[in-house]
């Protein structure tokens, strides 16, 4: 049955866009203390919803001797404070249905809640108290502490993971990125109750933090619970210098966490890569999207579309306050894991070797461009721009002039900051998998050495970023 | 043409007194050839979301067949009459957005996510993939390796990663949700032309779709736009029938042991339920919520927080359109037993039978279930998957503003009646997994 009088439609080719909408980087408030706290707020009032993100800039980085410190110290500010023990914490955020979350990463530990606009008064409270006036309440350590443990141990059974925590180890050797967020068993064996109350001394201070409201919520209000805490909380950071790390000379090795029995080899290939101020960021951004950073870039297109090696495989930089790391992930089957360091090396050899084409450039340029709106649908995902912004010490008028200088990268620019920041013939290649059944076949990349997941492994945080074109 | 509601999203106060939630509003209308097509305007960002959801999923295959559904997610990709190979990540990417589909065991679902002056071309290729069949026998070998490597990712190579295909055939036993959606490796390397070809012809009609719209449109050029592209698609050549729906209802306790590469033991205990969108659906989500919730729940309390003897643990609830699937899992701690914490789990399970929930829990739920509706609209693609969602699985679009009222309708005394009825130790899948070496 064919529906009639129907115009005939040109299906030939694709239709002609229309006009663009107007796309700018939404206004939002700014103050300071006179502490040195600073806050932020991105308005909003689409949905009832209130986010509330704090932010210091004690990361991982500053672990020292005791990897995962950090993470842990901003672990237990939500198990009890002078006014509220684990448990009250718990129930108090719980009832109003919100979430009160922590992350630790290299550059921040972060503290966030998230609430109906009705339940703001409640929800603030809990982060207010967590933050100022924390306890550690030994009893709460002794959990923490081994509930920590215990996710490390499954942790180590993940291909993945023990890819990622071999791979910033031959990176990194000795430099802190080569340890890990989360911490290691004997780290975390290690940890006294002084530890992390001076964690929170040091960098828990309104010169060292900052926070950003975000949705239902004006700079008043925002200033009216910022007037009765942290406005007068007291605290003076030290600063701690940390050795910015260097590319070690790598071994030349193929370094093989051994899973036996894996059907797939985790693979992750690359190098020290850059800091997020690097001045040549933003064309590197749009270099490593062409070659790995979309579904459409060369290193998926080969591997999976014409190879079929893979379910998906991307490039990234990791780009921190100090250097961070290049690499190339994929999780290809045991019989073509060598096959597919070859064209991962390929590909690599062929961004520094020639220009990429206009037509590339125009895709490139264009999902960039077009994705950012994409990106600010919600004042959350603006909000983790103006952290950015923040943290990372970005010009004020950043995200403004983002799309435009995209747009303005050339071809000769992505070859150049290629052949700059990517080196395929000093890399490591790192892989977890099944060494009996994939070893044979990769000599020729180097030796081969392989380790079992239990002998001193260091372990580091997966850097899974799914989404599209996601850049920090 | 039906209107079934109109107007932008406006706030409206619930029962709830002051807790407010957000009102959808869209236009629906339905094409001569039977595509249902629902229409919500936000114009508060220059964004257009587009989805297409087709109603065949696993349950639509048979057995020897499996994988199909999920197979042809991926072939959907790989050209069609005017989109050559290849081409259709790369107009979306030109375009400046991004795409993407998943398949379940109800529904097959695609997404366009554009600037909004892109919509033209968001219906220029899905209209062209629904028109005419385009894949290549040089596409499929392809994809049917991605798909397998898609399998060992997720499945084989993942620790635990075989429990959920395990438990699903069990819990059942026979019927359509024997198989997992992403199918056996036999059963792909199968599949041939015809099959995929048929399968095609079968569900990919209009009159088996609804394409949903939201974001920055003008809901007339919009239309225009639909009725250009769509209208002369055929229907299919006969109505696509309805899933004979085959289950058995579990008469005892089944228990199976694997063992594997992992790092400790675990338990999982299931049982069945009625759909999602039923009241024992909305009960059992309700309990979940009371047991697992965040770190005040009854079971964080005693498994975590005084016990110690899991690492991770979760409740759920997994609806689907004809059966729903309520999950407890738990990792255990060194130093415990898989045996002590499903004694804590039944425990916790026999007191929400003899007791209802204390009302200060009950509140706690309630105020959960209306925080996670509120952020669900937060993008242009949430609310135009949910649309598609609602209308596909239940011929109601306008369950994305209703749907919170029917969960909110549940008592703690239905809550308690539930529990009592469905959570029975003598209808259940017990699943014990344990490192290889482990005793």
């Amino acid at each position: 049955m064919k529906v009639s009088g129907k115009a005939t439609v040109d299906r030939t080719k694709p239709p002609k866009s229309g006009s663009p909408g107007r796309v700018s980087f939404p206004k939002y408030f700014e103050k300071k203390y006179v502490n040195g706290f600073k806050i932020f707020v991105v308005e909003n009032h689409q949905l009832p919803i209130v986010t509330v993100g704090f932010v210091s800039r004690g990361g991982a980085a500053f672990d020292g001797r005791l990897p995962g410190l950090g993470s842990i110290t901003c672990e237990l500010l939500t198990k009890g404070t002078k006014r509220r023990s684990a448990t009250r914490i718990a129930e108090e955020i719980d009832f109003v249905g919100g979430a009160l979350s922590h992350t630790a990463s290299w550059d921040a530990s972060q503290l966030f809640v998230s609430v109906l606009k009705t339940h703001l008064a409640v929800g603030f409270d809990v982060l207010q108290d967590v933050i100022l006036t924390p306890t550690f309440p030994p009893q709460e350590i002794k959990r923490v502490k081994a509930q920590r443990v215990a996710s490390i141990q499954q942790l180590k059974a993940d291909p993945g993971y023990l890819a990622d925590t071999r791979f910033a180890a031959v990176v990194f050797g000795e430099h802190p990125y080569g340890q890990t967020v989360a911490g290691t068993e004997e780290s975390i064996a290690a940890m006294r109750r002084g530890d992390f109350v001076l964690f929170h001394k040091d960098f828990f201070t309104p010169d060292n933090s900052f926070m950003v409201f975000a949705g239902d919520i004006t700079p008043k209000e925002a200033e009216r619970y910022v007037s009765k805490s942290f406005s007068k909380w007291k605290g003076k950071h030290k600063p701690v210098e940390i050795a910015r790390p260097d590319q070690v000379s790598l071994d030349g090795k193929v370094h093989v966490a051994n899973k036996p029995g894996a059907v797939q080899s985790a693979l992750r290939v690359g190098h020290l890569g850059v800091a997020r101020s690097n001045p040549d960021y933003l064309k590197l951004f749009v270099m490593n999207t062409l070659l790995g950073g979309y579904f459409s870039s060369r290193m998926n297109m080969n591997l999976r579309e014409v190879h079929g090696y893979t379910y998906g495989s991307r490039t990234s930089f990791d780009a921190r306050i100090l250097p961070g790391t290049f690499e190339v992930s994929a999780d290809v089957r045991n019989e073509v894991t060598a096959e597919t360091i070859d064209q991962i090396l390929n590909e690599l050899r062929r961004i520094r070797d020639t220009n990429p084409s206009k037509d590339e450039m125009t895709m490139v340029k264009n999902y960039l461009t077009g994705l950012f709106p994409i990106q600010l649908e919600t004042p959350q995902q603006v909000a983790g721009r103006v952290v950015a912004i923040e943290l990372y010490g970005l010009p004020k008028n950043y995200y403004r002039e983002y799309r435009e200088k995209i747009r303005k990268v050339t071809a000769k620019d992505i070859r150049s900051v290629a052949r700059k920041y990517i080196q395929p013939e000093n890399i490591a290649i790192v892989l977890s998998g099944a060494a009996g059944e994939i070893a044979g076949k990769l000599g020729k990349f180097g030796e081969v050495e392989i380790s079992s997941p239990g002998d001193g492994t260091h372990a580091g945080q997966r850097n899974a970023n799914s989404k599209p074109g996601a850049e920090n | 043409m039906t209107v079934m509601s109109a107007g932008n999203a406006k706030a409206v106060t619930s029962k709830e007194g002051k807790v407010a939630t957000v009102r959808v509003g869209f236009k629906q209308l339905r094409l001569e050839n039977g595509l249902t097509v629902i229409l919500r305007k936000d114009a508060s960002v220059p964004v257009v979301a587009v989805n297409v959801c087709y109603h065949v999923g696993s349950k639509n295959e048979r057995k020897g067949k499996t994988g199909f559904a999920h197979l042809f997610e991926h072939l959907m990709f790989e050209g069609s009459e005017h989109v050559k190979k290849g081409e259709f990540d790369r107009h979306v990417s030109l375009a400046g957005g991004y795409n993407n589909a998943y398949t379940t065991e109800d529904v097959t679902n695609y997404y366009e996510v554009l600037p909004s002056n892109q919509l033209g071309l968001a219906l220029w290729l899905e209209s062209d993939r629904m028109l005419k069949f385009g894949t290549t026998e040089e596409a499929l070998n392809t994809q049917r390796e991605v798909v397998k490597e898609e399998k060992r990712w997720r499945v084989d190579n993942r620790p635990y990663g075989d429990t959920t295909e395990t438990l699903q055939g069990m819990i059942f036993p026979t019927g359509q949700y024997h198989w997992p959606v992403i199918g056996s490796m036999e059963d792909l390397d199968a599949a041939g032309m015809d099959d995929v070809r048929r399968f095609y012809e079968r569900y990919y009609v209009p009159d088996n779709a609804v394409l949903s719209i939201s974001g920055d449109i003008d809901e007339g050029e919009a239309e225009r736009l639909v009725r250009k592209y769509f209208s002369d698609i055929p229907p299919g050549s006969a109505p696509v029938e309805a899933v004979v729906f085959e289950d058995e209802p579990l008469t005892r306790e089944t228990t199976a042991v694997l063992r594997g590469d992992v790092p400790a033991p675990a338990v999982f205990a299931a049982y069945k339920a009625a759909p999602e969108g039923s009241e024992e659906y909305y009960e059992l989500s309700h309990i979940a919520k009371v047991l697992s919730d965040g770190n005040s729940s009854r079971l964080y309390k005693r498994l975590v927080y005084d016990l110690q003897a899991v690492s991770e643990f979760e409740v759920s609830i997994e609806g689907m359109e004809k059966a729903s699937v309520f999950l407890f899992s738990a990792f255990i701690a060194p130093g415990h037993s898989e045996k002590e914490v499903l004694t804590v789990f039944d425990e916790e399970i026999e007191k929400l039978k003899c007791s209802a929930v204390t009302s200060y829990e009950f509140q706690k739920a309630r105020n959960s279930t209306l925080y996670s509706y509120a952020g669900r609209l937060s993008t242009n693609s949430g609310v135009a998957d949910a649309l598609a969602h609602y209308h596909t699985i239940f011929k109601d679009a306008g369950m994305i503003n209703s749907e919170v009222e029917r969960e909110l309708a549940v008592t703690r005394e239905s809550m308690k009646k539930t529990s009592a009825r469905l959570l029975e130790a003598g209808k259940r899948i017990l699943i014990y997994y344990f490192p290889s070496d482990h005793k």
